[in-house]
C-alpha cells in the first residue's frame, strides 16, 4: 500500500487543496527571492523618496508577497509597527477630485501644479499623524476595478505626498494598469524607484506547495517514524503525481502563448473538485483525465452573439487541447472572426465584454488605453485569451464525448 | 395609478416594474441591486464603466447594455454626457428603504409582486423566550458532549479546529488539534453551568469523556516553576487555531504559546473546578495550580502600556508583539472570572487586581470621545471604523465587571457610552464578522505571514450590550428591536446545536466551528440571564408587547 493514495487525497482535499482565506494552510514563499531583495532594499530607510511598483495578474499573490516581505523586515527592525508605520489606501475607493472618470484634467507632465494634490497628499499625511517615520504607503487596487481617474489622482498625491518630508516610501500595487502610458508618466516624476513584476503561478512552484502540504497534512501525522528522506520523496512524489495527467495538467496549469495566466486561486479550486471524484485506490496516487468531469460547466452567456461567441470559443478550445496546442491571445477581430461575426462595437460590447464580466474571457491588455465608440474608456483591453471557466468546461466536455 | 396622486411606492414601483418588462431576469436583479446602491447613497453617477464592474462584482449574466436602458427608462437616473446621474439620492433611499430587500443580489421576481401586495407583516421581530434561549442552549451543550465522547473513542490527541457536520453527525475535518479548540470544545458542554444551564446527570461515558477532555487541558500547559512559560498553554503539535506557530525545527519546544489560549484555558479550568469540581476531583489540585500559574503567566506577559499582545517573548529578546484588543478582552476575561470565583491565595488576588488596574488605565488614556460615545482604535492603534468597531465592542465586554472590580465609576460611564457607540447603525446580520488580521508567534519571531480570524460581530456585540443591560443600562424600544432582530438572526442560523465558520461557508466549505459556536451561546445565554434577572417586567415586556404578535416559522 503506497504512504499517499487516492484515499487519503480525497478525504483530505478540502485541506490539501484549500485555496480559501477562510482555512488557512501553512504557506512559505517559495522563490520570488530576486523581488524579495528588491522590496526590502526599497524598505530600508534612506532619506530620498522613493517610489516601488508591484504589477501581477489577479490571484498571483500579491497580498501575500506584500505581508511575507514586511514580516521580514519588521522581524529585524523592532521599532517599525507595521499598523503605524504601513498605512493602505485603495484607489478604487477615492473620490476623484474631477467630473470625469478619466483623469483627463490631471496634467502628468506638471503634477506640482494640481491643487487638489495637496489636498489628496494631505489624507495620505494624516494616517501617520504621530508616528515616527519611517512611512510606507501602499497604494492598491491600480487595476481595472478602479477608473482612470481613480488610479492617476491616487498615484499623483502619493507622490506629492513623497515632497513632504523624509524616511517615505510609496508602494504601488496593480495589474497591468501599472504599465499605462500616462500612470509610467508619473511615476517618473520619483528618481529613486524599482519595479517588481510577479510571476504569476508555474508548475514548479504548484508541485512545491502540494509537496509541502501533502508532507505536512498527510504523512506527518501517519509516518513521522520514517525517514526524513523518504518522507520527503514520498511527498514529492504524491505531489508530482497529483498534476501528472496531461489533462488535469491543462485544467490547473493552462498552456498558453507568451503569457502566463495560471493562478493558485483557480489552480487548487480545481484540484479540490477534482479530489472529490477520485477513485478509491490504495496503490499510487492517479489523478487522471476522468476526474475532469468534476469541472463540468454548462453554457452561461445569456443568448445573443454572446452565446455563439462561447460556443466558438469552447470548440476551438476543445481542438487546441485535443491537438496538444497552446491556446493563444486573441484580438477582438480574431475572436469576432472566431465567432463569424463582424468585430463591431456592439459584438465587442455584447459578446466579447459579456463573457470577459462572465469570467469566460480573460483580458490581458493594458486598460484605459483605448477608447470605444462611446467615448468611454476601455478597461477590459484586448488581447483576450480562454480563462479556466472557459478550459474547464472544454476539457470535461471532452472526457464526457470520448466516455 | 394617476400621476398627480402617485406616491414614492408607486413609482418605485412602476419603475421597477419597467425595468422587468424591458428586460427580466438578471438585468432586472442587476437594476434592482443598482438601485440599492443609490437608496444607500453609494451610487450617485454611473459610467459605462462602473456599471460594467458593477455587473462583474454581481455575478450577474446581464448584458450591461439592456440594464443602461432599463436605468434610462426607469426614470430614476438622468444622462448627463457619459454618464447616469441619480435624480436624486436622497429620495430614491427613501424609496428603496420601503420597498427594496435588504439583500437585493438574492432577490426574486415575486419581490415585485410584493411591492403591490406586500405581506401583512413585513420586517417583523420575534422576540427570543427564555426557554428558546434555554433550548438552544442545550442543544450546544449536548452538541459539546458529542464531540468530547468522540474524541474519546476515536482516541483523538486533542480537538479539532473544525468539524465536519453531515446528518447530525460530527466528524473532524482534518488531523491537525488546536490550543484554542482544547478549551472550547469542553466549554460548549459547560459554558452554560454559569449561567443556571445544568449539565444533565452524565452517563458513565459522558462523564469520562468529560473527565478525558479536562484532563488533556490540564496536561497541555507548560509546568516549570521559575521560567518565563510556566503557566503557558503547550501543544506539542502543530497548531490548527495559530497555523505557524509549530515549526518542525523547533518541534521539541511544540507550538509557540500564545496569550490568548493561555486565558483561554484558565477559564475553562477555573469553570470545570467550580462548577463541575465531581466529574474528576483528582483533578481539581492539579487545576488550581495549574490556574494559578497561568495568572501569573498572564501577569508576567503584561505589555508595560498595560495591555496584551498574543505573546510576550522574554525580557532579553529583540522581537516584540504589539497589543491587540483581542488578546486585552481573553487576558481581561480570564482574570475576572479567577477574581469573581476567589478561589486562588491573596497575594496574587492583589497582583491580579494591580494588572487589571493597568489595563482600566490603558483604557481611560486610549479612549475616544464623540458627544455622547466612546471608541477605542482597532489594536488601539487602526483608525479604521471595522478594526475600531472590533476594538470597542471587545473592550466594551469587559468593562462593565472591570469596572465593578475596581470600584471605578469612570470605567463604568466609559461601558455606558461605548455601548452608545456599538448601537450606532448596528445592522444586524449573522454572517458579519469582525476581521481580526494579525501576526502569529514563532520561535523564530513573528510570523511572516498573515492570519486572519473572523469571529460572529453580532454575538459579541450582544454579549456586549446585554453585560451593560444587566447591570442597569437601558436600552430604548428600537434598540430592543434591533437587539432580538439580531438574537433571531443567531438563533436562525444555528445548525443542530452548532454554528459554521462564516468565512468558510461562504466559499462553499460547511464546517462547523466550536469557537463561533461558543461565541454564539455566550451571547444566548447573556440574554437568557438579561430576560431573567435584570429587566423582568419592566422594558422588555413593554417592549415585546408593543411587537408584531405575528411568529415566523423558525
Amino acid at each position: 500500500m503506497s504512504l499517499v493514495n487516492n484515499i487519503l487525497l480525497s478525504r483530505q482535499g478540502e485541506v490539501i487543496f484549500a485555496n480559501s482565506s477562510a482555512y488557512h494552510v501553512e504557506l512559505r514563499m517559495a522563490g520570488r527571492e530576486a523581488e524579495t531583495t528588491t522590496f526590502l532594499a526599497a524598505l530600508e530607510p534612506v532619506d530620498t523618496a522613493r517610489l516601488l511598483t508591484i504589477s501581477a495578474p489577479l490571484g498571483a499573490g500579491k497580498t501575500f508577497f506584500l505581508n511575507t516581505v514586511l514580516g521580514r523586515f519588521a522581524r529585524g527592525a523592532p521599532a517599525f509597527d507595521e499598523r503605524r508605520n504601513c498605512q493602505y489606501f485603495l484607489a478604487t475607493e477615492f473620490n476623484v477630485p474631477n467630473d470625469d472618470d478619466d483623469g483627463a484634467e490631471l496634467d502628468v507632465a506638471n503634477i506640482t501644479s494640481a491643487t487638489p494634490l495637496s489636498s489628496l497628499a494631505a489624507v495620505y499625511e494624516e494616517a501617520f499623524a504621530g508616528v515616527a517615520e519611517p512611512y510606507v504607503l501602499i497604494v492598491e487596487e491600480l487595476d481595472r476595478k478602479a477608473t482612470l481617474g481613480q488610479v492617476l489622482w491616487s498615484i499623483a498625491g502619493g507622490i506629492h505626498w513623497l515632497t513632504l518630508g523624509c524616511g517615505r516610501l510609496l508602494v504601488l500595487t496593480g495589474d497591468s494598469t501599472i504599465g499605462h502610458r500616462r500612470v509610467q508618466q508619473l511615476v517618473e516624476h520619483v528618481q529613486t524607484r524599482s519595479h517588481i513584476d510577479l510571476e504569476p503561478l508555474d508548475a514548479g512552484l504548484l508541485v512545491a506547495a502540494l509537496e509541502a502540504r501533502i508532507l505536512d497534512k498527510l504523512i506527518e501525522p501517519i509516518a513521522s517514524d520514517l525517514a526524513e528522506a523518504e518522507r520527503l520523496a514520498a511527498a514529492r512524489k504524491a505531489a508530482e503525481l497529483v498534476v501528472g495527467d496531461e489533462f488535469v495538467r491543462w485544467a490547473v496549469l493552462p498552456k498558453t502563448a507568451s503569457v502566463e495566466v495560471a493562478t493558485f486561486r483557480d489552480a487548487l479550486g480545481a484540484l479540490r473538485q477534482m479530489s472529490v471524484l477520485a477513485p478509491a485506490l490504495e496503490g499510487d496516487v492517479r489523478f487522471d483525465r476522468e476526474l475532469v468531469r468534476a469541472l463540468r460547466q454548462d453554457a452561461i452567456a445569456p443568448g445573443g452573439p454572446a452565446a455563439t461567441l462561447e460556443q466558438a470559443l469552447v470548440d476551438d478550445v476543445k481542438k487546441r487541447i485535443s491537438a496538444s496546442q497552446v491556446l493563444s491571445p486573441m484580438s477582438v477581430a480574431q475572436l469576432a472572426d472566431l465567432a463569424g461575426a463582424e468585430a463591431t462595437p456592439r459584438f465587442r460590447r455584447r459578446a466579447v465584454d459579456a463573457l470577459a464580466r462572465l469570467g469566460l474571457l480573460t483580458p490581458l491588455g493594458v486598460p484605459f488605453e483605448e477608447v470605444d465608440d462611446r467615448g468611454a474608456l476601455v478597461s477590459l483591453a484586448e488581447p483576450f485569451v480562454p480563462s479556466y471557466r472557459l478550459l474547464h468546461r472544454s476539457l470535461a466536455e471532452i472526457v464526457a464525448e470520448d466516455g | 395609478v394617476r400621476e398627480d396622486e402617485a406616491s414614492h411606492e408607486s413609482q418605485a414601483a412602476i419603475a421597477l416594474l419597467a425595468m422587468f418588462k424591458v428586460t427580466g431576469g438578471d438585468a432586472a436583479r442587476a437594476c434592482l441591486a443598482i438601485l440599492g446602491l443609490v437608496g444607500r447613497g453609494e451610487l450617485t453617477r454611473l459610467t459605462w464603466h462602473r456599471l460594467g464592474l458593477l455587473l462583474e462584482n454581481l455575478g450577474l449574466a446581464a448584458e450591461d447594455v439592456e440594464v443602461w436602458d432599463a436605468l434610462v427608462s426607469s426614470g430614476l437616473f438622468s444622462q448627463s454626457g457619459t454618464a447616469l446621474v441619480a435624480n436624486s439620492w436622497i429620495e430614491t433611499r427613501s424609496l428603496y428603504d420601503e420597498l427594496a430587500p435588504s439583500d437585493v443580489v438574492d432577490v426574486k421576481v415575486e419581490t415585485i409582486a410584493n411591492i403591490f401586495a406586500p405581506p401583512e407583516v413585513e420586517h417583523h421581530v420575534v422576540p427570543a423566550t427564555p426557554r428558546e434561549l434555554a433550548e438552544a442552549g442545550a442543544r450546544v451543550r449536548d452538541w459539546g458532549m458529542g464531540l468530547l465522547e468522540y474524541a474519546m473513542a476515536a482516541g483523538l490527541p486533542g480537538f479539532p479546529v473544525f468539524w465536519e457536520r453531515e446528518d447530525g453527525e460530527s466528524k473532524p475535518f482534518g488531523t491537525d488539534i488546536g490550543s484554542f479548540a482544547a478549551s472550547d470544545t469542553l466549554l460548549l458542554a459547560v459554558e452554560g453551568t454559569r449561567y443556571g444551564l445544568a449539565v444533565p446527570r452524565l452517563s458513565q461515558g459522558r462523564g469520562k469523556a468529560l473527565a478525558r477532555a479536562w484532563d488533556q487541558l490540564l496536561r497541555c500547559g507548560v509546568d516549570k516553576r521559575d521560567d518565563w512559560y510556566d503557566g503557558a498553554i503547550a501543544l506539542n503539535a502543530f497548531d490548527d487555531d495559530f497555523v505557524g506557530s509549530f515549526a518542525k525545527e523547533h518541534g521539541d519546544r511544540g507550538a509557540c504559546p500564545t496569550l490568548d489560549a493561555t486565558a483561554q484555558r484558565l477559564y475553562a479550568l477555573a469553570l470545570m473546578t467550580t462548577y463541575l469540581p465531581d466529574v474528576a476531583p483528582d483533578l481539581v489540585a492539579g487545576s488550581i495550580r495549574a490556574i494559578e500559574s497561568a495568572a501569573r503567566c498572564i501577569l508576567r506577559w503584561q505589555d508595560d502600556s498595560g495591555g496584551w499582545a498574543i505573546h510576550r517573548y522574554e525580557p532579553e529578546s529583540d522581537w516584540k508583539m504589539p497589543i491587540r484588543d483581542v488578546s486585552c478582552r481573553h487576558a481581561v476575561e480570564a482574570l475576572l472570572l479567577l477574581q469573581s470565583l476567589g478561589t486562588h491565595d491573596e497575594e496574587l488576588s492583589v497582583e491580579i487586581d494591580m494588572a487589571l488596574r493597568r489595563f482600566g488605565d490603558l483604557l481611560l488614556e486610549s479612549a475616544h470621545h464623540e458627544e455622547e460615545q466612546t471608541f477605542w482604535y482597532g489594536d488601539f492603534v487602526v483608525e479604521e471604523a471595522g478594526p475600531r468597531r472590533r476594538a470597542t465592542c471587545l473592550c466594551a465586554i469587559v468593562l462593565g465587571a472591570l469596572a465593578a472590580r475596581l470600584d471605578d465609576t469612570r470605567l463604568a460611564d466609559l461601558q455606558a457610552r461605548a455601548t452608545r457607540h456599538l448601537l450606532e447603525s448596528w445592522e444586524p446580520s449573522p454572517e458579519t464578522v469582525f476581521t481580526v488580521e494579525f501576526r502569529v508567534p514563532t520561535w523564530d519571531g513573528p510570523a511572516l505571514a498573515m492570519f486572519t480570524w473572523e469571529p460572529p460581530a453580532d454575538a459579541l456585540v450582544i454579549l456586549a450590550l446585554m453585560d451593560y443591560g444587566y447591570r442597569g443600562g437601558v436600552f430604548t424600544d428600537p434598540e430592543v428591536r434591533t437587539i432580538y432582530r439580531a438574537v433571531e438572526g443567531i438563533l436562525d442560523t444555528e445548525a443542530h446545536g452548532s454554528w459554521l465558520d462564516t468565512e468558510m461557508a461562504r466559499q462553499g466549505m460547511f464546517k462547523a466551528f466550536p469557537q463561533n459556536s461558543v461565541h454564539n451561546l455566550r451571547c444566548l445565554l447573556a440574554v437568557l440571564a438579561w430576560e431573567a434577572r435584570a429587566v423582568p417586567d419592566g422594558l422588555v415586556a413593554g417592549a415585546l408587547d408593543a411587537l408584531p404578535r405575528q411568529r415566523r416559522a423558525r
